[in-house]
């Protein structure tokens, strides 16, 4: 009886075994789990409604969707890591700047592989900045290139008869009109990148380029800039005795009437609050000539990818032409191509170039100062500007 | 004798044995975020295993850090008390003159059943410089622009912040009050009446006394909350006067991934402040309860 009870009990787990990992196996090959931002609606529904479509029907993959904040998935990566978790969850992520410095410090990523990837080299450039460096940070084939950012200023053609081309126009066209302009409080990564922006337009590139990291010394070189600030915070909304959170709260006080301009890193979003009515119709988003502050953001692999192969594929089909320009549609998502103009045939091109945004994508960017110089610019922003 | 003993060391650790999941969560919790270990400058990612109190001597003493205190602790208590007065208030009044309150009581329930951010979002809503007061307002011709509307929110006061506190913490307050005041004996206070005592007299000497305890409960766990709290004063208040909570969120969202240990040095030094506010509390029931006891 005890034997019988033993080699049944034995089956039983060794069958149990082999299930386990056959099921395993067949679910490995066919998901692909996209773990990234989930905040914006129109970026979900690109995803779940086009992408995951697409790379059903021509791979067979189901493309599932997790929303989840970076630095959430660099914790559980972290973690994974810590308790040396081989095969994860994450198949897919969507990162850059300094998440990417740090995730590729403490070795979250997978191997290199963006050779893989069919459309990377067909598609985009590069000798392009954004394909080798993510802010200051050497990529080294570490993620692909998904969609580019450039800050852009929004202004109100109905009141403004001329929009500003430099800061020292910006300026005027403020004390002009006392209160009608404020921008987001550092850190806010928009007004960040705002005051970056005036910086390198105030002081020119060389000075930015050449900023080094102790405190003191940055502060002297920074000087006319912050003088720059202090100037314009005189005009600034409710005299700039204080500054909203977010661009979100700005973007409500320019559809009240109660600003001139608004600022955002998405450089379609006036033409889509316009076509929803939010913005009322003559909002046109501007840069200064001597240019702006642009950045990529990136699709990687974490080091214990469970689907690799199935990540490549659907990482191509992300860079694809047309999945690149169907993401710059103004109705959707509205978030700008990586594509390469150059590389394209006539027909693309023509599409392309018909596309609302790849003007923007001519324009002008200046390169990017590092993690730990903005922190210090933003340090700085708070005891020079802020609390002078 | 023995059995007697066993029962005094039994109700002696009793506290404690019932405490003890409760114990295992917060042991969980402190240690599965390594905060204290950060704070610490011990980072398993890096590599650095030797512990260093550098991060507490560099912000402790910046001004950024002591400001923040005082505005925590302003932020914190004016509230506090405001709510304090306000539901001490209500609950006496309608103690002492409404028979049937419990229709009354179901109403006054609702803001403790709303979470704080849905508060917070009605906070903006109304008083935004484009909100509802301000726009009735200019429609009355009092302001021409949103512009000249005063800032209620985002502002050096923090007005937006203690109203959402005094909006739901009041209720809180006035149930606390209420339910010791139906515990309360009628007798003391009509004796004093008939002896003469006026009505001010019966509050000062008679009601207030017996609810010394309850009202600093209340205080203890209202102060506690806002002292911690993170929503409100990010939403709603000024980015140059930052609480405690806040400032560690800037910190720890911060670019340089160094200052991360700021943030888990700030959450350490609240950690201990409410630990501290704990033992004060404890000790104040231990002395009150002991002067009790003395006094039969």
């Amino acid at each position: 009886m005890k034997k019988i009870i033993t080699v049944l009990l034995s089956v039983l787990l060794l069958s149990s075994c082999g299930k386990e990992g056959v099921a395993k196996e067949e679910v490995a090959k066919e998901v692909v789990r996209f773990y990234g931002w989930g905040g914006d609606s129109n970026v979900n529904n690109y995803l779940d409604d086009y992408i995951a479509p697409l790379v059903k029907e021509k791979h067979n993959i189901d493309f599932i969707r997790v929303p989840m904040n970076i630095d959430e998935i660099l914790l559980k990566l972290t973690n994974e890591k810590e308790a040396g978790v081989d095969s994860g969850d994450i198949d897919i992520m969507w990162i850059n700047g300094e998440n990417f410095y740090n995730a590729k410090k403490i070795g979250l990523l997978s191997e290199p592989f963006t050779t893989s990837i069919e459309n990377y080299s067909k598609n985009i450039d590069l000798n392009a900045e954004f394909a080798n460096m993510d802010f200051n940070t050497p990529i080294e084939g570490l993620e692909v290139p998904w969609g580019l950012a450039r800050l852009v200023l929004i202004g109100n053609t109905n009141k403004i008869d001329e929009l500003p081309k430099n800061s020292m126009e910006l300026l005027d066209l403020v004390k002009e009109n006392k209160g009608m302009m404020t921008y987001p409080a550092l850190p806010d990564f928009t007004g960040s990148a705002f005051v970056r922006m005036i910086m390198n337009d105030v002081l020119g590139e060389e000075v930015m380029a050449n900023l080094g990291y102790d405190k003191e010394e940055i502060r002297i070189k920074l000087m006319p800039a912050f003088d720059y600030l202090n100037e314009l915070e005189k005009y600034l909304w409710m005299n700039g005795e204080t500054y909203p959170k977010d661009t979100g709260v700005i973007n409500k006080m320019y559809s009240d009437g109660q600003l001139l301009f608004t600022l955002s890193y998405t450089a379609l979003l006036a033409d889509r609050k316009v076509l929803e009515g939010e913005f009322e119709e003559g909002t046109k988003a501007f840069i200064f000539e001597n240019g702006t502050l642009g950045n990529a953001h990136y699709l990687a692999k974490p080091f214990n990818v469970s689907n690799s192969e199935g990540a490549n594929k659907v990482i191509n089909e992300l860079i694809s032409f047309e999945a690149q320009i169907k993401k710059m549609d103004v109705n959707g998502w509205g978030d700008l191509a990586v594509l390469d103009m150059d590389k394209l045939n006539d027909e693309e091109k023509e599409i392309f170039k018909n596309t609302s945004g790849s003007d923007i994508l001519e324009l002008e960017t200046y390169s990017e100062v590092d993690a730990k110089q903005i922190a210090i610019i933003e340090e700085l922003w708070e005891e020079e500007v802020l609390r002078k | 004798m023995g059995g007697r003993s066993i029962k005094k060391i039994e109700s002696k650790y009793r506290p404690y044995i019932l405490l003890i999941p409760f114990i295992i969560f917060i042991i969980l919790m402190l240690g599965s975020t390594s905060m204290i270990e950060q704070s610490l400058g011990y980072n398993n990612q890096e590599g650095i295993s030797s512990i260093t109190f550098k991060y507490y001597e560099e912000i402790i003493f910046t001004k950024v850090f002591l400001e923040s205190i005082v505005y925590t602790i302003y932020i914190s208590v004016v509230p506090t008390l405001i709510s304090l007065i306000v539901g001490i208030y209500m609950g006496i009044a309608v103690h002492f003159n409404i028979k049937r309150k419990n229709r009354l009581n179901n109403i006054i329930q609702i803001p403790i059943i709303i979470p704080y951010t849905v508060y917070i979002f009605c906070i903006i809503l109304i008083l935004m410089q484009t909100g509802i007061v301000s726009r009735s307002v200019m429609n009355l011709n009092i302001i021409d622009t949103a512009n000249d509307f005063p800032l209620l929110i985002y502002d050096k006061f923090g007005v937006g912040i203690i109203m959402v506190y005094v909006l739901k913490q009041v209720p809180f307050v006035y149930f606390i009050i209420i339910s010791s005041l139906s515990n309360m004996d009628r007798k003391y206070i009509d004796v004093a009446l008939n002896l003469g005592s006026s009505k001010i007299q019966v509050l000062r000497e008679i009601v207030l006394p017996y609810l010394r305890n309850s009202i600093m409960t209340a205080f203890f766990i209202v102060f506690a909350f806002n002292f911690g709290s993170f929503e409100a004063p990010f939403l709603l208040g000024n980015p140059k006067y930052n609480t405690l909570p806040v400032l560690s969120y800037k910190y720890f969202i911060s670019s340089d991934i160094d200052k991360r240990s700021y943030s888990m040095v700030i959450n350490t030094i609240m950690i201990i402040a409410v630990v501290i506010l704990l033992h004060i509390y404890i000790k104040y029931n231990e002395r009150k309860n002991r002067r009790n006891y003395e006094k039969r």
